[in-house]
């Protein structure tokens, strides 16, 4: 029996020095393009090599609300002190049962209006169209039944005017220029059909007419820990990816897209709680299908800034939400693997999301009880343990403070010292401790997952300050 | 002892970026220092030679090689860009125009740079063009290698500077140098060709005059950003636009360019066209039809109301869209539209009252001024 035991810990070490050989390159390669794509981006604003005249191609902004009475009427505003200028908002109210739809009329004075919709895409039947001509772009408001953000989406798209949409989320806000450099792709490379926004929590920034005043860490200690994981995760992998057009999601609180493509390609689906994935997947397919070339774009200088959840119980309910969307999306599209017409995008983006993030929770949890069974048995080198845990949070510490503070020169935001340091020490317990407990998380998200698929939950919304 | 290379291999990364990180912070901290640094070792070298300029004398002897050196840097350019910027505007054209010599060699510098640099280069003269337009030929071979680029900027930015310095031969040999973009798909976007074109500088009647001899030299891309640019520019373009709406043997694109250009300058001789475009297309042809129809909106007349509302059936929604906003600039009222034969189908009804509704919202809001 001991020897069975030994025999499979000598075969699960195997698995794992390989593992994570595999994660730390793929780790320090997108922080390390990450980081310098951020610098060069530094260096070619300094040198004026970008489009800096007033170039617009007409968008539309779509707010998909659900229940979103508390902070509507802010993002809304900061959508109206955008230096853009060609762009319609609209807002798209999916059945809330609060007053989101009433602050909306009320606060931006809107009138009911009977608005033809050119139904291109399926999804569930308007109540009731408002517009508001009052202000400096045109405001549309959307009462619709209850179909899911999904749905409330192929709604915006539905009205929309312009041929080009921005989804974001009802609790963003938009920096003032995050439109004028979310377009930018676009004008460089009429091939680009979609570009991804950087998101960034704004717990702990004052924003003042879309403009940043003060940059701290949050005081709230998981919060200050996503911001570290959002720079590291986030940002530089998806620099990476947009090197070789490997990107496979754009998230969802902030991302455009060509409309005709998007139409052409049936929308978003209603069935995937990762809807914003799903899109970004399925532009992949539809151009590589239909042979036409294609961009999927990241600009990490167009922000936009969001609330991130301030308690465990929140921030549960939404990484066990992305995690079944990964699910169901990696589920959907599970032909892509290992096909060599989806080139890098098969070998690199989907092969990383599927054992770095959608199976990284059971390998995780996997090896900490793989450590317990060792350690029973007595076949650990204690002190062998301890320097490889010691090293890999260092390294990951490094790495996630590397693009930190990547992010943080790159834009000019000047830290305290206090910032300094308190970043430095969160950064080890994320990925000593939170990481762990998000992994233990995710792998329970998809037991009972034909109950729960459908299922959001509710996050506790606070009101965005915005002066 | 493999286990053990893998993690002391990690731990010399983590080394190595925490050292980067530290170094970087401090750079960062010391370049502002240092920027105005350069900017006063800038000045203390240029001012002497601006006084000159401004002054009427000869620069001061070695000035124009001792600056063409410091200028070489491209640190140092955009230092003695940010001088210039801060002295008057007299004072500024009136020393360029006395170092004007330097720059063809500095072009030539350029070129021998990194793409950045150069592109760098060219937003310089882009900048300050006019007060260089004296050396424009010399310019010229150099910005046009510039404008061959693979970077993007630096295309638009020679672009720009061809503008600013007047060159109409400069800039219609790089538009016209712009073919292979558009097989290796990395073409401008007709978008900025526009807005480049439209800060020109020099004679525009000539230039207009000159991008219709050689018209058939461009790209078809290029050639609807040159109709997009004549559209913005005057109204002196019709008979050329006539021809080409009605050239069935153009491109699509080209043609759709000259419908919208007599949607924003009418003219009697393409009003039976238009109104052709808009009644006698099939629905392969729905974009013929949608483009005439918004262009049908400064051409009023019963011929054109009768068009309109009969086009209101028809099952496209962009032409139902637009036809139904020319029917409301055109002061269609609720009372003609009960009289209509649009009112008996619904889709074109609800797609009138709303454009009819939605243009007295916009009229009351003009009225009452409201906030932002």
């Amino acid at each position: 029996m001991r020897n069975f035991i030994q025999y499979f810990l000598l075969c699960v070490e195997f698995f794992f020095v390989l593992y994570m050989v595999g994660y730390a390159t793929f780790l320090f390669l997108s922080v390390t393009v990450g980081s310098s794509e951020l610098y060069a981006a530094k260096r070619r604003s300094r040198l004026k090599n970008e489009l800096d005249n007033d170039y617009f191609l007409p968008v539309s902004v779509i707010v998909p609300a659900y229940n979103e009475g508390v902070t509507i009427e802010a993002t809304v505003r900061s959508l109206l002190g955008l230096s853009y200028r060609i762009y319609e908002i609209i807002i798209v109210d999916d059945g809330s049962t609060d007053d989101t739809a009433q602050v909306m009329r009320e606060k931006f004075n809107m009138v009911r209006i009977d608005r033809p919709v050119q139904r291109r895409i399926a999804c569930q039947p308007e109540l009731a169209i408002y517009e508001s001509r009052e202000w400096k772009v045109p405001i549309i408001l959307v009462s619709k039944q209850n179909g899911g953000k999904a749905d409330a989406l192929n709604m915006g798209i539905n009205i929309s005017t312009y041929p080009y949409f921005l989804c974001i989320d009802a609790d963003s806000v938009l920096q003032y220029d995050s439109l004028d450099r979310i377009v930018r792709p676009i004008l460089e490379d009429s091939s680009t059909v979609a570009v991804g926004g950087a998101v960034r929590p704004c717990n702990g920034a004052t924003i003042e007419n879309g403009h940043v005043i003060q940059y701290n860490m949050p005081k709230n200690i998981l919060a200050s820990m996503q911001v570290l994981e959002y720079e590291r995760s986030f940002l530089a992998s998806r620099i990476f990816f947009d090197k070789f057009n490997g990107n496979i999601i754009i998230s969802g609180a902030f991302g455009l897209f060509r409309k005709d493509l998007v139409v052409a390609a049936g929308g978003y689906d209603h069935d995937t709680m990762g809807e914003d994935m799903e899109l970004v997947v399925k532009l992949h397919v539809f151009c590589r299908e239909t042979g036409r070339p294609y961009r999927i774009r990241y600009a990490p200088d167009a922000i936009c800034w969001t609330q991130v959840p301030e308690n465990m119980k929140d921030l549960c309910k939404q990484r066990r939400r992305w995690h079944i969307g990964l699910f169901q999306c990696m589920r959907k599209y599970r032909n892509i693997l290992a096909n060599p017409k989806y080139g890098l995008v098969s070998f690199v983006s989907y092969f990383y999301f599927l054992f770095y993030e959608l199976l990284s929770p059971f390998i995780e949890v996997f090896g900490v009880f793989a450590t317990i069974l060792a350690f029973c048995v007595d076949l650990i080198n204690m002190p062998f343990l301890i320097l490889f845990f010691a090293i890999y949070v260092v390294y990951a510490a490094t790495l996630s403070l590397t693009a930190f503070f990547a992010r943080t020169h790159t834009v000019d935001l000047r830290l305290r010292f206090s910032d300094v340091i308190k970043a430095v020490e969160l950064c080890a317990l994320e990925v000593s401790c939170l990481r762990f407990i998000m992994a233990w998380v995710r792998m329970t998200a998809l037991i009972g997952y034909n109950k729960k698929r459908h299922v959001w939950g509710h996050i506790e919304r606070k009101t965005i300050d915005i002066k | 002892m493999g286990s053990e290379v893998l993690i002391y291999g990690y731990g010399t990364v983590c080394l190595f970026m925490v050292a980067f990180n530290l170094i970087y912070s401090a750079y960062l901290r010391s370049e502002n220092k240092r920027s105005e640094r350069r900017q006063g070792q800038i000045a203390s070298i240029a001012a002497p030679g601006a006084n000159c300029a401004v002054e009427g004398k000869p620069l001061p002897d070695g000035h124009s090689k001792l600056l063409m050196r410091r200028l070489s840097y491209v640190n140092s350019l955009v230092a003695f860009d940010a001088y210039l910027r801060g002295l008057p505007a007299e004072a500024a054209e009136a020393y360029l125009q006395s170092i004007s010599s330097i720059f063809a060699g500095l072009a030539r510098l350029y070129l021998k740079k990194d793409e950045m640099q150069g592109a760098y280069f060219c937003h310089f003269i882009a900048g300050w063009g006019s007060s260089l337009q004296n050396e424009r030929e010399r310019l010229r071979p150099f910005l046009y290698q510039y404008g061959q680029r693979k970077s993007l900027y630096s295309r638009v930015n020679s672009l720009k500077g061809f503008c600013a310095l007047g060159d109409q031969e400069g800039l219609l040999q790089v538009l016209s140098g712009q073919k292979w973009t558009f097989q290796e798909n990395i073409s401008i976007h007709p978008k900025i060709i526009v807005e480049a074109l439209l800060t020109f500088r020099g004679d525009t009647k000539a230039f207009v005059e000159n991008i219709w001899a050689r018209f058939s030299d461009f790209a078809i891309p290029i050639q609807r950003a040159l109709l997009d640019y004549m559209r913005f520019s005057s109204d002196a373009h019709k008979d050329r636009m006539l021809e080409i709406m009605l050239d069935e043997t153009l491109d699509r694109e080209l043609r759709f360019s000259a419908i919208r250009y007599f949607g924003r300058y009418p003219d009697e001789r393409a009003r039976k066209s238009l109104l052709q475009f808009l009644s006698a297309g099939s629905q392969d042809q729905w974009e013929y039809m949608a483009i005439s129809a918004t262009a049908l909106a400064k051409y009023p007349g019963e011929d054109t109301i009768h068009a309109l509302v009969t086009v209101m059936h028809n099952p496209n929604w962009y032409v139902r869209h637009n036809s139904a906003e020319s029917l409301s600039k055109l002061g269609f009222t609720y009372e003609d539209l009960l009289g209509a034969s649009a009112a008996e189908d619904r889709y074109a009804r609800e797609m009138l009252s709303y454009r009819l509704e939605s243009k007295r919202l916009q009229e009351n809001s003009k009225r009452e001024m409201g906030p932002v």
